[in-house]
């Protein structure tokens, strides 16, 4: 696929979000009777260009497809139909289909006669709001409304004159005379509706004219005959269909980086400066919602909507190319992360060869290093960071469908939409979310008459909530459904067997059982959950990348699902500590502190420690990890915390922080409890690197067995 | 420019001799407004014969005359070959009554 068709695909798929996202809206606020204009305006835009792209790609079907969708979108534009909630959801089908047209041209496949017939399936649903007359897509617009559209061939002209044009000596039948000694003039229509019937002025101009011309003539000849008018005009030249190709051709063979459209079209030849300072006043002068500059030279100037489209692909072409926002295959970020990554180990490399030689300018020459490697890495992570905000507007969709296939009426709240996560991140929380999303829409929110008995507002409510905090990023997903019935939980539990009777948990442990493998309350098997794989293995995802998920309910309020993530998985900073002779990393934004291990107080039993009187418990590194212990005579507490929860790691060693690179585990170390990953070391070590969360939670499990 | 009237029983002839333009066009259209409010059953009958000069002024005139705005019918029956290659090249027919 060369650049140009992937620019097109990326953009579609950009623009079919806008469509999803903004149909989704007006279907949450049609019920209120409000539909924002600049929406629906936003809507129709992007089928528009998805249209106007789309055509220029020769991708035919596509266009004839959004034609329809475009159509549907203008009359709603128009006021001439309402979009109703029958008609937002076929339009939300036509979005799906869209999205697999786009889809099947990015996988640069055929258009299948299984696609096609969905087509038609979809086309069958839009028909009753589409316009009969408008059926048919229009493949070349011309300009001039009121003129016979068989003169693509000619140069179409059309203007008016401010009313004291006779007064100033100027004379518009005298430029169709001038119009007509440079060609041919095919038609010529004079317009006198502005003629009043009373009051009328002989020396005022009401007249409007417009001609169709035959010419070899070039643009700026025909402007010519409006050199000494143009300030008092209205002008539309619209030019013939074969210097529209010519105009198409030269856009597309511009490679000016990060051309505007004005200036795309400028250099074409299509427009000249005054025509584009014109049209940028009258766009300045608009009330919001505003329009685009090509919808403005189009209407005003006639510049034709083809080379508009065109103009408008070459822009984002040429941005893509060089302008102050580019598009990059995250590939080749993944790529740029790996070499930083290496350039990272090689730079500890160095430093430890420093070390060994000990020489101040090298030392010098090293620090300096080290600190613009930093800057590398931090600057390269964050070519990766995206909002997350995108993800969040899928699920928008998720539980609009859910809903409605369960007949629940649910609001969506979404906060925090511009947090930024590592575009990896973001890619590998999505289905755990949507996961969580779903089962709260299926088992959390009650159904209308259960919530309207139990005093709750009939429309449940679902809030996704993204922030930073401590170097990660918290996603809270919260539902004010039916909540975790515990005794329902410890039933189920002892029935398969998890638990047994006298187990003693309290209700946050039974609680928590949702996250065992093969565990599910759902009474039914549905199509959406209830099938036991769900929530242990959206934790084992979490888990995976180095998150944590924990839950909160409280029976008849809701439930509350907490997931934490670090930013970024790539390259992090962290504590390089070791015992046993084992290298391992901490992830800063986990540490706390550092003590020395027989200053603090030991708590009875010998889990935890009394710090600055707060309990906190801890573990011992190698003993967890099956190390052989080492006698050292002084013995280190690191304290760490992943959310609100802290514990102790006792260790040996602490040599300081670093940057990490973290590499996956292999497979082989998958089972081991408590680390997360490893990392290559200047001396060329493998230090591991410890999933503090697993962790906290281990030292929880520990310190409460102790006690029990 | 020239403007006289006739008056007979079935019309009123009017014949124009001279430049129909921006610089004569108040004072014929102030003839026409006259005209305009007296016998109104009765069309108007113009005689452009001996126009020389018309500019967009005296088109516009001539397209409010023969438009249903102006109270009277009227026809232009009498053109020259300037008038003609003129209505020609704007493909306009002001020779039919409205």
């Amino acid at each position: 696929m060369d650049i140009p068709i992937d620019s097109f695909i990326a953009e579609a798929r950009e623009l079919i979000q806008v469509l999803e996202s903004g149909l989704l809206t007006i279907e949450s606020h049609s019920e209120l009777g409000q539909i924002d204009s600049e929406l629906l305006n936003d809507i129709f835009r992007a089928a528009h260009t998805i249209k106007g792209s789309a055509g220029l790609f020769g991708l035919e079907y596509v266009v004839e497809f959004t034609h329809d969708l475009e159509n549907i979108l203008d009359r709603a534009r128009d006021g001439e139909l309402e979009i109703t909630v029958d008609l937002n959801s076929v339009l939300l089908k036509a979005t799906d289909y869209l999205s697999l047209l786009i889809e099947t041209c990015a996988e640069q496949q055929p258009i299948t006669p299984d696609i096609v017939g969905k087509g038609y399936e979809i086309t069958e649903l839009l028909s009753p709001w589409l316009d009969d007359d408008e059926s048919e897509p229009e493949l070349i617009e011309t300009a001039a409304t009121t003129e016979p559209d068989d003169f693509n061939h000619c140069w179409v002209i059309s203007w008016s004159m401010q009313r004291d044009a006779l007064k100033n000596g100027l004379d518009p039948i005298a430029i169709i005379k001038f119009l007509s000694n440079i060609g041919t003039l095919e038609y010529c229509a004079i317009d006198d509706s502005d003629c009043p019937e009373d009051e009328f002025d002989p020396e005022a101009l009401y007249l409007k004219f417009a001609v169709a011309l035959t010419s070899n003539a070039s643009k700026e000849d025909i402007e010519d005959a409006f050199l000494f008018v143009k300030d008092e005009s209205d002008i539309k030249i619209v030019a013939p269909q074969s210097a529209v190709e010519k105009y198409i051709e030269a856009i597309k063979h511009q490679k000016n980086k990060g051309a505007k459209l004005g200036e795309i079209l400028i250099q074409a030849g299509v427009i000249n400066q005054e025509q584009l300072e014109k049209a940028l006043n009258i766009q300045s002068e608009l009330e919001l919602p505003k329009k685009q500059l090509g919808e403005i030279l189009h209407e005003k100037t006639g510049v034709s909507q083809d080379v508009v489209n065109v103009a408008v692909t070459q822009q984002k072409i040429q941005r893509v190319t060089g302008g102050k926002s580019i598009r990059v295959d995250s590939a080749r970020l993944d790529e740029l992360i790996n070499l930083v990554g290496e350039l990272v180990i090689n730079q500890q490399a160095i430093g430890v060869h420093n070390e060994r030689i000990g020489d101040s300018l090298l030392d010098e020459s090293v620090n300096s290093m080290v600190g613009l490697t930093e800057q590398v890495r931090d600057a390269a992570l964050n070519l990766r960071m995206v909002q997350i905000g995108e993800t969040f507007q899928r699920f928008r969709r998720v539980v609009r469908d859910t809903a409605s296939e369960l007949g629940k009426d649910i609001e969506l709240v979404l906060i925090g939409e511009e947090t930024e996560l590592d575009r990896s991140m973001v890619e590998k929380v999505t289905d755990p979310l949507t996961h969580i999303i779903r089962n709260s829409i299926d088992h959390g929110i009650e159904q209308q008459a259960h919530r309207i008995a139990n005093g709750k507002a009939a429309q449940g409510k679902i809030k996704i909530t993204a922030q930073h905090e401590s170097g990660n990023v918290v996603i809270e997903v919260e539902d004010d459904g039916g909540g975790i019935d515990p005794e329902r939980i410890k039933a189920k539990a002892i029935e398969k067997g998890l638990i047994t009777e006298d187990a003693g948990l309290t209700d946050q442990e039974l609680v928590n059982l949702i996250f065992h493998p093969g565990f599910s309350t759902a009474a039914a098997v549905t199509n959406l959950s209830g099938r036991g794989v769900g929530m242990d293995v959206v934790k084992r995802n979490i888990e995976e990348l180095q998150g944590s998920v924990q839950v909160i309910s409280k029976l008849g309020i809701g439930t509350l699902m907490t997931i934490r993530l670090p930013l970024t998985m790539a390259i992090i900073d962290g504590f390089h500590i070791a015992t046993s002779k084992t290298d391992f990393i901490i992830p800063q934004n986990t540490l706390v502190e550092c003590i020395d291990f027989d200053s603090v107080e030991r708590t009875e039993g010998g889990n935890g420690v009394n710090l600055r009187g707060e309990y906190v418990p801890y573990l011992t590194l190698s003993k967890l990890l099956n190390l052989p212990e080492q006698d050292f005579s002084k013995q280190n507490l690191v304290i760490v915390q992943f959310g609100k929860q802290r514990a102790g790691i006792l260790v040996d060693e602490l040599f300081g922080e670093m940057q990490t690179v973290v590499k996956p585990l292999s497979p082989i170390f998958k089972s081991l409890k408590g680390v997360g990953g490893c990392s290559l070391l200047g001396n060329g070590n493998i230090a591991f690197i410890l999933d503090v969360a697993q962790l906290i939670e281990m030292a929880a499990i520990k310190e409460h067995a102790a006690s029990h | 420019m020239e403007f006289k009237k006739r008056e007979n029983k079935e019309f009123t002839r009017v014949n124009i001799t001279g430049d129909l333009t921006i610089y004569n066009a108040e004072k014929l259209w102030s003839h026409f407004s006259d005209l305009e409010t007296t016998e109104v059953e009765k069309p108007i009958k113009i005689n452009l014969e001996k126009v020389e000069e018309i500019d967009t002024s005296g088109v516009q005139l001539l397209m409010q005359l023969n438009s249903k705005r102006y109270k009277r019918d009227v026809e232009i029956d009498a053109t020259n070959q300037e008038f003609n290659k003129l209505m020609k090249l704007l493909e306009l027919n002001l020779t039919q009554a409205h």
